[in-house]
């Protein structure tokens, strides 16, 4: 069965890979929030604009981290899909 | 107007309205986290709900306007005052847009529930339907789809918050059955119906989380 996900799940879930596993590369998150490589890419750039995720590099590599203003967007985002599942409904 | 008609005719459908609106506030504070397009069908839902109270509170209290004094004499005579609200009425305008705003409500709850289908089949019922017992059965009869849903995903997810949506819809819907049940020509609105639906409502507004400071 197909399963989608809306935006505010893929936000959702790419927040929670950071939070789990920061710093952490592109490759890891690919497999952790299970997106493509080209919405990842373009997701974790809205990341930093909004300032929810910050890029370092070490030793050539880059890797994200979340940043305080994500871990209260991510705390937010979950406790409304707490409310919505209550109701059977979900973000 | 005594105390009794006051508080059963007025000020119950007006508490129903308020809990609703405030309902409808918080959810929509909660649109500020997140843009969800369900989120904002619940904010409708309880927007349409409170909105539908009000022609309901105006008729109402036209009718009381035009009964006053002989609602008095009735009453010192020994008469029930329920009875004066009971007399069979022309279906007004406000009577009409107070069911037009609640089925409204009811169908965006459903549409949040459900598939398109499902709301297609709710909004076609709901179009076809220019009697107010009718009207009643229907509103009933979404209530019932939504409190099963509840119950269903309370079934699946024992949750504090769940199994208090599941018992908030639970009354909603016992209120209006009590509402379509109890309805006939010569029965005034039930206050046990609005009643009840005032408590499923204070229930499924506690649900929604308080907007942070």
């Amino acid at each position: 069965m197909k399963y989608h996900r809306s935006s505010n799940r893929l936000v959702m879930d790419l927040l929670r890979a950071l939070q789990r596993h920061g710093p952490v590369g592109v490759t890891r998150l690919l497999t952790a929030a299970n997106l493509t490589h080209g919405r990842l890419q373009g997701m974790l750039k809205g990341f930093e604009e909004n300032g929810w995720a910050i890029q370092q590099t070490k030793k050539g590599q880059a890797t994200w981290t979340i940043t305080g203003r994500g871990e209260r967007v991510l705390a937010d985002l979950t406790r409304i899909d707490d409310v919505m599942q209550d109701h059977g409904l979900g973000l | 107007m005594a105390w009794e008609v006051v508080l059963a005719h007025v000020l119950l459908p007006a508490a129903v309205a308020i809990a609703a609106g405030f309902g409808a506030w918080r959810a929509w504070t909660l649109l500020r986290y997140a843009r969800d397009r369900r989120l904002m069908q619940l904010v409708w839902f309880y927007g349409l709900f409170a909105a539908s109270m009000v022609p309901m509170a105006i008729h109402i209290g036209q009718i009381a306007a035009s009964v006053g004094d002989v609602s008095l004499s009735h009453w010192a005579a020994g008469g029930e005052l329920h009875e004066i609200f009971a007399k069979p009425r022309d279906i007004g305008a406000l009577l009409l847009l107070h069911h037009a705003l609640m089925l409204a409500s009811l169908v965006v709850a459903v549409a949040a529930f459900s598939p398109r289908r499902t709301t297609a089949a709710a909004a076609g019922l709901v179009v076809l339907t220019p009697v107010i017992p009718a009207i009643l059965a229907i509103e009933a009869g979404l209530t019932l789809y939504l409190a099963a849903r509840a119950a269903m995903n309370h079934r699946n997810r024992r949750t504090a918050g769940s199994m208090r949506v599941a018992t908030g819809f639970a009354l909603f819907f016992l209120g209006h059955i009590t509402i379509f049940l109890l309805h006939g020509p010569d029965a005034a609105r039930n206050p046990l119906g609005d009643l009840l639906s005032l408590a499923g409502l204070i229930i499924l507004v506690r649900v929604l989380p308080r907007p942070r400071a």
